[in-house]
C-alpha cells in the first residue's frame, strides 16, 4: 500500500513525510502533529460515504478525521448483540461507535455521559445486552450495572490506556469483558480479554512495531491511511503479543 | 376526547419500546429505527421512545453532500447522522456532527477544511455555529435546514447575512411523533406550517386570539396518536394558502409553564417565578425574549414587564432589575448578570405596566419576539 500512497495521483501527505525513503521499516513515522498540520483534503486518499469527526488533541488543538461507513463497520469496537448501548465521554466517538452498531445491523442507544441518570433510564428501559464504553463513562453507569440486572453479553472498553485495578470490578457485570486498544484517528488495533495482566492481540489487519512507543500500520485502505503511525502509547504500557 | 400530554404519551412510548425489544428489526432494517429520549424539559422522567423512520424522513438530505449537523443532545446528533448517512444520494457524501464543546477557536479552521454545503439543526445552535464560519466557507452553504425552535426575525436576519447564498427551510418535527409539518411554504411567513398528510392539528381551548396548545393526531410509531399535546402553543390560520394547502398553523413557542431557548440559554418560567417569589416586589409579570445583532454577534435581550396592584416606584423597579440580574439563572451555573458581563445577554430591561396583563396567548408568560 505504501507504493500506492507514493503514486503521482495520491495526496502529498505521506510523500511529504517519507520524502525519498523507500524501505518500509525506515519510513519516518507519522503522528498527530502531522494530522494537526495537514488540512483534511490534503490527506484524503479515497472518496466514499463517510463520517467526519473532530478529534481533540489537547490544549485546544483538534483536527478532522474522516471515516467511510464501510471502514467503520469493519472495526471490532463491540461484539455482536441485539440491544447495544454506546456510552463514551467524547461525543464524536459516541456517534461514530453508534453508527458502527447501525452498520452492523443493530439499533443502539446512545448515552449522555454528563447525565448518568438519563443514561441509567435508557439502559434499563431498553434492556441493553451489551455496552461499548470508555473507562471514565463506565464508572458513571456502575449503579445500573450493579443493580442486579442479568449480566450483559459483553462490555467493550475502548481506550489507549487501561487501569486494570479500576476496571476489575466491572468483570462481574458481563459474560465477556474486553479491552479494545484504539485511538480516534486510527480506529482499533488490538484487543484483549480482561485479566489482571491483559494480553493484547493485534488485529489481523494491523502491524504493530515496538519502538519507544507503539507504531501502527493498518493494511485497510482508509480515507486517511495509517502507515507507521506513532500512537504515542509507551511500549511498556500494554502487554502486546508479538507472534 | 381527552388530551394526551407527555405523561399520557408514556403508555404509547412504552408499548412501542416493548414491541421493538420483542421483535428487533432485521439487520437490513436497523437503520430505520432509533431509540432515544425526549428532552425531559417538562421536569418529568424523560420518555424513552422508539422512532421508525420512513424513507421520506431522510429525504431532507437528498440534495446535499457535506452537511454540518448542529444538535444539542447525543440522541439528536445520532439520528441526524443516521439520516444524513442514508438520505444523501451522492456516493461521495460526508457528514460532520457538532457538539457544543466544538465551539472554540479551532472550529473556524476545521469548517474551512470541511467545506460544508448545508447546515442542519436547532436554530440556536446553528446561530452559535454561524459565528465560527468565515466568509468564504459561509458563501458555499446553500441550505439551512432548521427546526426545534421558532425562528425569530433577528436570528433570521443574522443567518441570511452570514449565509447569503443559503435557502432557509424549516419544518415542525418532534421526537415523539416524528414529522408533523411539511417544509416551510414560500407563501407563508416564518413559523407557519402546513401539516403533512395523515396529521390532524387542533388547538386546545383557544383564547380570543386563537392561541392555545397544539394537539396532534397522527398514526405513527405503529400506534394511533390521538390529540397529543407536546407542550407547544399555536394558532390556526383561516383560509387556504396560495400554494393550495387548506390547513395552516402558526407556532408560537413553548407553553407558558415551560421555557424559551435564547442565545444558548434556557429562560424557564419556573426560574422567573422563583426569583419573583423571593423578591415579592410585584404581582404579575411578562417576559419578552429576543435576539439582537451587536457588533456582528447575536446577543440575547430580555424585557420584563411587571405589574402590581400597588405602586411600583422607580427605586423598586431598579431593585427588581438588580435582583433578577443577580439571582436569575439562565444556565445551570450562570446568572443573567454573569452572561451580561460575558456579552452574551444585554442588561435586563424592566418596564412597569400600568394595567394588569390581559389573558392573551394564555399561559404564556415568556414569549420570544
Amino acid at each position: 500500500m505504501a507504493e500506492k500512497l507514493r503514486s503521482d495521483s495520491a495526496p502529498d501527505f505521506y510523500k511529504n513525510i517519507w520524502e525519498n525513503e523507500i524501505d518500509f521499516s525506515a519510513l519516518p513515522t507519522a503522528s498527530r502533529v502531522d494530522l494537526l498540520n495537514t488540512p483534511l483534503p490534503e490527506r484524503t486518499y479515497k472518496q466514499s460515504r463517510s463520517l467526519v469527526k473532530i478529534v481533540s488533541a489537547g490544549e485546544g488543538d483538534s483536527f478532522l478525521s474522516e471515516w467511510s461507513y464501510e471502514d467503520i463497520k469493519k472495526e471490532p469496537y463491540g461484539l455482536p448483540s441485539v440491544r447495544p448501548m454506546v456510552y463514551l465521554s467524547d461525543m464524536h466517538e459516541s456517534v461514530e461507535k453508534s453508527m458502527w452498531c447501525y452498520e452492523n445491523g443493530t439499533v443502539p442507544v446512545i448515552g449522555e455521559t454528563h447525565n448518568p441518570e438519563v443514561a441509567d433510564i435508557m439502559a434499563r428501559k431498553y434492556r441493553i445486552d451489551s455496552l461499548i464504553a470508555d473507562s471514565a463513562s463506565l464508572t458513571k453507569l456502575e449503579s445500573y450495572l450493579s443493580s442486579g440486572i442479568e449480566p450483559l453479553s459483553s462490555i467493550s472498553v475502548l481506550g489507549s490506556a487501561f487501569d486494570v485495578a479500576e476496571l476489575e470490578r466491572f468483570a462481574l457485570f458481563c459474560k465477556t469483558f474486553r479491552l479494545v486498544l484504539t485511538l480516534p484517528e486510527t480506529g482499533a488495533f488490538a484487543t484483549a480479554l480482561f485479566s489482571k495482566e491483559p494480553e493484547f492481540i493485534p488485529l489481523h489487519t494491523c502491524l504493530i512495531e515496538k519502538n519507544e512507543t507503539l507504531i501502527l500500520t493498518k493494511i485497510t485502505p482508509l480515507v486517511t491511511p495509517i502507515i507507521r503511525y506513532d500512537t504515542g502509547i509507551p511500549v511498556d504500557a500494554v502487554h502486546m503479543r508479538t507472534d | 376526547m381527552d388530551v394526551v400530554g407527555r405523561e399520557g404519551f408514556r403508555t404509547v412510548a412504552d408499548n412501542s419500546l416493548a414491541n421493538l425489544i420483542a421483535n428487533p428489526p432485521r439487520v437490513e432494517d436497523a437503520w430505520r429505527y432509533g431509540v432515544g429520549v425526549t428532552s425531559g424539559t417538562t421536569g418529568n422522567e424523560p420518555l424513552v421512545v422508539v422512532s421508525k423512520y420512513p424513507l421520506t424522513s431522510y429525504e431532507r438530505y437528498a440534495d446535499v453532500i457535506a452537511p454540518v449537523n448542529c444538535l444539542g443532545s447525543a440522541n439528536a446528533r445520532l439520528i441526524y447522522t443516521l439520516a444524513s448517512r442514508h438520505g444523501m444520494k451522492s456516493e461521495h457524501s460526508r457528514a460532520l456532527t457538532l457538539d457544543a464543546a466544538d465551539l472554540n477557536s479551532r472550529l473556524e479552521q476545521l469548517l474551512k477544511e470541511y467545506k460544508p454545503d448545508s447546515i442542519f439543526g436547532f436554530v440556536s445552535f446553528v446561530a452559535r455555529v454561524a459565528e465560527y464560519v468565515d466568509t468564504d466557507t459561509a458563501s458555499r452553504v446553500r441550505l439551512l435546514n432548521l427546526g426545534g425552535e421558532c425562528l425569530s426575525p433577528a436570528v433570521e436576519k443574522m443567518l441570511t447575512v452570514t449565509f447569503p447564498n443559503a435557502h432557509i427551510r424549516m419544518a415542525y418535527i418532534m421526537r415523539e411523533v416524528g414529522r408533523v409539518s411539511k417544509p416551510s411554504c414560500e407563501y407563508q411567513p416564518r413559523n407557519h406550517y402546513h401539516p403533512i398528510e395523515g396529521v390532524t392539528i387542533e388547538i386546545h381551548e383557544p383564547d380570543e386570539t386563537g392561541a392555545g396548545e397544539i394537539l396532534i393526531s397522527k398514526k405513527a410509531r405503529g400506534a394511533d396518536i390521538v390529540r397529543y399535546a407536546p407542550g407547544d402553543m399555536a394558532r390556526l390560520i383561516a383560509g387556504p394558502c396560495a400554494c393550495g394547502e387548506s390547513v395552516t398553523f402558526e407556532l408560537l413557542g413553548r407553553k407558558g409553564n415551560d421555557y424559551v431557548k435564547l442565545a444558548g440559554a434556557l429562560l424557564h418560567r419556573d426560574e422567573f417565578d422563583r426569583v419573583a417569589s423571593r423578591a415579592a416586589l410585584f404581582d404579575d409579570y411578562r417576559v419578552e425574549a429576543s435576539s439582537e445583532l451587536r457588533d456582528g454577534h447575536l446577543v440575547g435581550k430580555i424585557v420584563m414587564r411587571v405589574w402590581s396592584a400597588g405602586e411600583i416606584s422607580e427605586p423598586a423597579r431598579k431593585e427588581i432589575q438588580s435582583r433578577f440580574t443577580r439571582e436569575l439563572f439562565l444556565t445551570p451555573t450562570q446568572t443573567l448578570g454573569q452572561l451580561v458581563v460575558q456579552g452574551i445577554f444585554l442588561p435586563l430591561e424592566v418596564v412597569v405596566s400600568d394595567e394588569p396583563f390581559p389573558r392573551k396567548d394564555k399561559e404564556i408568560k415568556i414569549i420570544q419576539v
